[in-house]
């Protein structure tokens, strides 16, 4: 075999394999009638919300010598400021079912300072919404939060508006030494299908 | 003269397509190692003011 013809026959097994790799497909002319199928196929669309974003427990001092107590539910031992009453509230604003974690961008010790601070989270269905949030939920009762995202609706975090959403209550100690303006970020991760 | 033409031009034509296709063979193998069904994060914030707390002043005796 001359060299030009293994070049060629190379060649055309080069085109031939790089073509099953690029995809080909026939195409032609359709002639004739036919009759048609319309198809609507209503998207997934899936997104949360938190309609309320800000949880201010306000301004205060913790009682010399002692550990102040606070969560938004109305309890402030040992802490000269106001109680707070208030929750941090989500929404599945989508039309599909969720699963949610929940997470924190510091520890309690970079978000409140001072001795053994405590920073937990309650997760619980907002009033009327029965139902909305189902299956392992780390939060049932008030639990520690932290930068590792942890399961607060394992199951379900439900999309229909009568069950669509949650509300995040909060808790803290804070120890005597500490001072100073705090704030936290709650991340909310939401993931569909699956 | 002629053949080694068109087999120039075959060869060229190869070369083309099989880069094109490694090209595109490459783009799709690329793994995500993000869940494809998980949403981006949506935050919220919690903020407190703490004052230092008063001094306590353990030497003053009982009011006379």
């Amino acid at each position: 075999m001359k060299s030009t013809e293994a070049i060629t026959y190379a060649s055309i097994a080069v085109i031939a394999v790089s073509l099953l790799f690029i995809g080909t497909e026939l195409t032609g002319f359709a002639t004739g009638n036919d009759t048609a199928i319309v198809n609507v196929t209503i998207t997934g669309a899936a997104e949360i919300n938190f309609t309320t974003d800000v949880l201010d427990f306000g301004t205060g001092a913790v009682t010399p010598g002692q550990t102040a107590i606070l969560n938004s539910e109305g309890t402030n031992t040992s802490w000269s400021g106001n109680a707070t009453t208030g929750e941090l509230i989500l929404e599945n604003i989508g039309n599909t079912n969720l699963t949610l974690q929940l997470m924190t961008d510091l520890s309690p010790a970079d978000f409140l300072g001072g001795a053994s601070p405590t920073f937990q989270a309650k997760v619980a269905n907002n009033t009327g919404n029965i139902g909305a949030c189902n299956g392992t939920n780390v939060f049932t009762s008030y639990a520690n939060i932290n930068t590792t995202l942890q399961s607060a609706c394992g199951t379900i975090f439900g999309y229909e508006s009568a069950s669509d959403e949650i509300k995040i209550d909060f808790s803290m100690n804070i120890s005597d030494d500490a001072e100073g303006t705090k704030q936290v970020t709650i991340t909310a991760v939401g993931t569909y299908g699956g | 003269m002629e053949d080694k033409k068109k087999v120039t031009i075959l060869v060229v034509i190869a070369l083309i397509l099989a880069i094109t296709a490694i090209t595109l063979t490459n783009i799709n193998s690329e793994i995500s190692t993000k869940n494809p069904n998980q949403l981006s994060p949506t935050g919220a914030v919690v903020g407190i003011v703490i004052e230092p707390s008063e001094v306590e002043d353990k030497l003053a005796g009982p009011p006379q």
